[in-house]
């Protein structure tokens, strides 16, 4: 019975790399894969050419609304274990985004929502838009000596409310609002923080990330746990910088290793974890 | 079916607005989950909108006051709210937009208890112009025409601390809140099922202002006990400064973590918005109570 799940994130979240180290390690069935590829449906073209980028370490190029694709793939389970048919659109951020600014999805990605069992949900540690108030500016500016805040309010002109500009905690947890709201049963969620090898420098770990840098976010999955079966993950699917770390992750024999996954205590190169994580049974 | 129109691209699916709910979006809530009714009355200025988006923007940074964040049908309509008050705003000053006289809104916001898992409370909070209230307060059929209030598990009058803060204005801001809850009983649009919050906002004002302010809030408080607490469900007062000022030493939403808790521990037992399966007929009465509103 195959099972259909949803990679979902704004603009440059790291889905694409994700993909790309995916369907090397599972076509290769490189080092520990717990997973390798059986039969591929879809454009294998597009797998190839975002693999070759990867394995060359060069950036992938931002996915357009118009090279969206759509992967299917007969996954086994190793050692010798159960197959499942799984597909994921590549879809772009963009169109993520739009779902929270235009306030609608197409008629099929509709379908896929309905008919899917997992999400994989990205986010990357660069880049994310906080929810700042001016009065915590006030704050600092007033530790650093200047007395303010006595004055009255001014009314000032400000432009108009833009949703682009909403932090992205809350288009996050919206876009996972929608998608719950077109179901009638719990969904497995893996949530991939992308680029771990940045995020981890304050040596937390993912679920910790999640709480610290997207809080709204992790109170939403903690507080709706019968709908998100959720893991967290961190994931560096390049394994460093491709701007200064190319030259030492290139020397890695097997370019698999460059992988890192961590999932609570554990380390690993298995970057199949978080889509093993959506096999699992969902609960009704 | 032609071919054309076979391969003609199907339109977009439309999702929810994410804006503020009209009545019969927040009866459409009620329809399916429990929900607390709490109505913010208050004069022009006094702070409604500042309370509703200072209780949102406490969550942004995590949990508050012992609850986590649960969702909510309304986030557009919270940013649109919070959005001149951010940096990404380019304002220099925080600021809330003010309310338009329009039909009733209500933002909606769900929370868990952070430590115990209990079930998650949808609460919708309304966000009404304060010249609403100033007509209902002068006009007991204006005031019969706020259907929602019969509904309300809570009424919270916000009493503008800032007027309270200065001699000349402190007894009429006083005189206008009492009024309005007058009005309100008078009118049998609240009564003794429920529960009322009388909220000195801007806090900060209050205490700069000195012990004669402060002195007068607790009169009023006392005076407020006389004239109401048989009358209603539950009386309590509170002293919030949702957004104090830089430098008078309270803390973004100071008192918004006790409203919140009133809000939601001490309505247990009160009449959930939505009633259980086994009393329709009160359903639907409850439900056309929203809507005679309109």
């Amino acid at each position: 019975m195959p099972t259909h799940h949803l990679i979902v994130g704004l603009p440059g979240a790291g889905k694409t790399t994700f993909l790309a180290a995916l369907w090397h390690v599972v076509e290769y069935n490189g080092v520990g894969a717990g997973l390798t590829v059986e039969r591929l449906d879809g454009d294998r073209e597009y797998l190839n050419e975002i693999r070759s980028r990867w394995l060359k370490c060069e950036s992938q190029l931002r996915t357009s609304t118009s090279s969206e694709a759509s992967v299917t793939m007969l996954l086994r389970a190793q050692p010798a274990g159960d197959t499942m048919e799984i597909s994921f659109p590549d879809m772009s951020g963009e169109s993520f985004r739009a779902q929270w600014t235009t306030r609608q999805w197409s008629d099929e990605y509709n379908d896929l929502v309905q008919g899917a069992t997992g999400v994989m949900l990205f986010v990357h540690p660069v880049g994310i838009s906080e929810p700042h108030r001016i009065d915590q500016a006030d704050e600092l500016v007033a530790a650093l000596g200047d007395v303010g805040g006595g004055g009255e309010v001014q009314r000032q002109e400000v432009p108009p409310w833009n949703p682009d500009d909403a932090p992205t905690q809350v288009q996050l947890v919206e876009l996972l609002q929608f998608i719950g709201a077109k179901k009638r049963v719990g969904m497995n969620l893996a949530v991939v923080i992308s680029a771990w090898d940045i995020a981890s420098r304050s040596e937390t770990r993912p679920t910790e990330w999640l709480r610290l840098r997207l809080p709204l976010l992790s109170q939403y999955l903690s507080a709706n746990d019968d709908t998100w079966n959720t893991t967290i993950f961190g994931v560096s699917a390049q394994g460093g910088d491709f701007e200064t770390d190319a030259e030492r992750l290139l020397t890695e024999h097997i370019p698999a290793k460059r992988i890192i996954v961590v999932d609570g205590d554990t380390t690993s190169s298995d970057i199949t974890a978080p889509v093993r994580k959506l096999m699992i049974t969902t609960r009704a | 079916m032609s071919e054309s129109e076979a391969k003609k691209p199907k339109a977009p699916i439309s999702l929810s607005s994410g804006d503020a709910l009209d009545l019969s979006s927040a009866s459409a809530i009620t329809a399916t989950a429990r929900a607390r009714l709490i109505v913010i009355a208050g004069a022009e200025a006094s702070g409604k909108t500042t309370l509703i988006t200072a209780l949102y923007e406490s969550f942004q940074a995590g949990a508050f006051a012992g609850f986590l964040f649960g969702g909510s049908s309304s986030l557009a309509g919270f940013e649109q709210r919070c959005y001149r008050a951010r940096i990404a705003s380019g304002a220099d000053v925080a600021d809330t937009t003010r309310t338009k006289i329009d039909q009733p809104r209500f933002l909606h916001l769900i929370v868990r208890k952070s430590e115990t898992g209990d079930g998650r409370q949808h609460l919708l909070i309304s966000d009404i112009a304060g010249e609403v209230f100033r007509l209902a307060r002068d006009s007991t059929t204006e005031c019969k025409k706020l259907g929602f209030l019969v509904r309300a598990d809570t009424l919270v009058v916000l009493v503008d601390g800032e007027k309270l803060a200065v001699l000349k204005t402190r007894a009429e801001a006083t005189t206008d809140a009492f009024s309005l809850i007058r009005s309100c009983l008078d009118a049998e649009m609240v009564g003794a099922a429920t529960n009322l919050m009388i909220v000195v906002t801007k806090w900060d004002e209050v205490q700069a202002a000195g012990e004669s302010a402060t002195g007068y809030v607790d009169h009023m408080d006392a005076e407020a006990a006389l004239r109401f607490r048989s009358r209603v469900k539950r009386l309590s007062f509170l002293r919030i400064a949702a957004r104090p000022r830089s430098g008078r030493g309270l803390v973004f939403a100071y008192g918004c973590d006790q409203l919140l808790k009133e809000w939601v521990e001490h309505l247990n037992g009160a009449t959930p918005l939505m009633p259980s399966s086994s009393t329709p007929v009160r359903q639907i009465e409850r439900f056309t109570t929203l809507h005679k509103a309109t």
